[in-house]
């Protein structure tokens, strides 16, 4: 959660259909600063997630399954969701995913990785192909780990480099790593993505 | 040639749950994809700790952990064989760079497989509003991958387990939705499974007697049959891209002491052979190519799909680059396009696009800033119908026919001629903005002079 006021304390502050009692005098007092934000409430950063996300990790939200709705404001990418839900299917449905969100709150958290296998290309024959993977594998990044390499032979006498890499999805993209690779100019002509797989 | 296998390149799309993973595995796993040596290794393991039953799993486990490291190159390469096809395994990350590797990349797909879980609450979850699921389904229609199979995946976990009736709830609301994308529902099998259990995937299952099998209903015949890998074996194989005239778009071009000038690249669609008189695109250059080498062996005729070096005469290493196009002189060959006229479909941007608009076009080996110089039409985007002429701005989401307009020379084609040289990503602000395929192209430039009509070669 964060410290400046964002939509976790929306979220928190729907949830309660009442302020606090004056007992809980903190809670009340938060009560009523979110309240005096009523009106912005709908610009605010951040993205709203169902209640049981907010707080200690491991409880079971015990909201009802209102909190997983479908948010609209995303870009609808394929539109036309207009088949028409009786509200027995709508409940039944709303009723799983809460299941399921409080089934995957209890998973730890994964990360998205990609297994990349890059081939780098010398410009010649000559190319030192040890010093070319020395500067590949000189490249660091947050999110990234150089697996195995191995030298292909592609003809006349060239040989390509192939190496492995697995990447955090979030921080390393091809781009980056093409840019980066092909930066050492002296030995490298060029970089292909030769397979791209979930790890 | 004629007797060997083809080769298809299969894309696994699902949410995170689906438990795609595990059912690439198994079947990797079952039809020899993983090498014996690291099979044996691994199952001894499995039985010396105590896991005998739970083998499959655990081996499974430990090569993704495997992958996880890196350690194994084969590993990422995942190859298995069916009767009929190599099968080359493409399990789609989520990384927000795949879309534009499976556009111009060395893998583009042939057939995709769709997986969903049926798990209570997962498939609800699996094919909500913001899963990536969406996108890829979506993107493998718009580029042509017109062949889909769904696995309704982890029946062993429905309430009660391998539910006939949660299968075809299951099977229902996939149904809308791939309609919905433009598959022809008609065509797609849907075939329950377990990829856990491996329920249903080499050989029928006994818990799930209900099902009848699956079934294509398509021009060339009806086929069905029970297990995934039947519908694997039943799918068609890509158009014959070996009758077209030749097109080779360059990756990278050598210089070797003693032989001369070495362009690489890998064979699209066409034949290369030694004694061939071949053009480079947009440059327009002509040459003779000398000899053929693949992984230092000569090679006396190069297929689609070969990946080749070529020794060409009088041409210095100077003169063409990556992003040209090599094809044969005497059979269409390439020329640099003026303009060309794309259907794209608006991904992530985060504003408006306006005419003028100049992202860079990533087709083939090719990355040159393209020009938007007109909006024709905006479209529906699952049934390509104009909605709108002449729109003024479009935005995430948007389906529009868009003219191009390259501001360095570029050699591109028609997606309906030469796919591999049709399809392409659009980048600005380090993603893909757009995707798109090409529907005519404007050759009309002084390259055309120099070039007589085509020659029919034999």
């Amino acid at each position: 959660m964060c410290n400046s006021f964002c939509v976790s304390d929306i979220a928190v502050f729907e949830a309660l259909d009442a302020p606090p009692s004056a007992d809980f005098y903190h809670a009340l007092r938060w009560y009523n600063h979110i309240l005096s934000y009523e009106s912005t409430k709908a610009c605010l950063p951040g993205v709203k997630q169902p209640l049981g996300k907010y707080g200690p990790q491991n409880v079971a939200d015990t909201t009802p399954a209102k909190a997983v709705e479908d948010d609209d404001d995303d870009i609808d990418l394929f539109g036309s969701d207009d088949e028409e839900e009786s509200a027995e299917a709508k409940r039944v449905k709303e009723e799983r995913l809460a299941q399921y969100e409080a089934k995957k709150s209890k998973k730890p958290a994964l990360i998205a990785k990609s297994s990349i296998l890059l081939d780098v290309k010398p410009w010649d024959d000559e190319t030192d192909m040890g010093k070319l993977e020395e500067c590949v594998r000189s490249v660091i990044m947050d999110g990234l780990v150089w697996g195995s390499s191995k030298l292909v032979p592609v003809g006349y006498g060239i040989k390509k480099l192939q190496i492995q890499c697995v990447v955090e999805d979030d921080k390393v993209g091809t781009d980056m790593l093409e840019e980066t690779i092909t930066a050492f100019e002296d030995c490298v002509q060029s970089v292909d993505v030769a397979a791209f797989n979930k790890v | 040639m004629g007797k060997e296998k083809t080769h298809i390149n299969l894309v696994i799309i699902g949410h995170v749950d689906s438990g795609k993973s595990t059912t690439t595995g198994h079947l990797i796993y079952k039809c020899g994809g993983i090498e014996r040596r690291s099979i044996e290794k691994l199952e001894q393991a499995a039985v010396q700790i105590g896991k005998g039953s739970f083998k499959y799993a655990w081996v499974l486990d430990k090569l993704k952990a495997e992958r996880e490291r890196g350690i194994t190159i084969d590993i990422s390469l995942w190859k298995f064989q069916t009767q009929r096809y190599y099968f080359t395994i493409i399990d789609a990350p989520g990384h927000r760079d795949f879309i534009k590797n499976m556009l111009t990349g060395t893998s583009q797909a042939d057939v995709a497989l769709l997986v969903v879980s049926a798990a209570p609450g997962e498939f609800e979850a699996g094919i909500s509003r913001s899963g990536q699921t969406r996108e890829h389904a979506l993107l493998a229609f718009t580029l042509g991958v017109k062949q889909l199979l769904v696995c309704v995946n982890k029946m062993d976990v429905t309430q009660p387990p391998y539910s006939q009736r949660r299968f075809e709830e299951v099977l229902r609301n996939v149904t809308v939705y791939i309609r919905k994308i433009g598959y022809d529902v008609g065509r797609v099998p849907f075939i329950p499974i377990s990829g856990w259990n491996g329920e249903n995937m080499l050989t029928p299952s006994p818990r799930m007697p209900w099902f009848k099998g699956w079934k294509i209903k398509r021009r060339e015949g009806h086929v069905n049959g029970q297990t995934l890998l039947e519908v694997l074996d039943s799918i068609l194989p890509p158009g014959r891209s070996l009758n077209k005239p030749l097109r080779l778009p360059l990756q990278d071009v050598y210089k070797i002491g003693g032989i001369g000038t070495v362009p690489v690249g890998r064979v699209e669609t066409g034949v290369l052979k030694p004694g061939n008189m071949v053009t480079f695109a947009p440059v327009n250059l002509t040459a003779e190519v000398k000899s053929i080498e693949m992984h230092h062996e000569p090679v006396a005729e190069a297929f689609p799909g070969f990946n080749v070096g070529f020794n060409i005469k009088n041409v210095s290493v100077k003169a063409i680059r990556r992003g040209n196009v090599a094809g044969n002189c005497r059979n269409d060959p390439p020329t640099e396009t003026n303009c060309f006229t794309a259907q794209i479909i608006v991904l992530n941007h985060p504003g408006y696009i306006k005419v003028g608009y100049s992202p860079v076009v990533d087709c083939h080996t090719a990355h040159i800033t393209c020009r938007l110089s007109e909006f024709k039409e905006r479209l529906d985007r699952r049934s390509g119908q104009k909605l709108e002429d002449n729109p003024v701005v479009l935005k995430s989401g948007d389906a529009a026919t868009v003219k191009f307009v390259p501001i360095k020379p570029l050699c591109v084609e028609t997606f309906f001629e030469y796919p591999p040289l049709g399809r392409f990503a659009a980048r600005d602000l380090k993603q893909t903005v757009a995707v798109g395929v090409i529907k005519s192209v404007d050759k009309t430039s002084s390259a055309k002079k120099l070039i007589q009509k085509p020659v029919k070669v034999f």
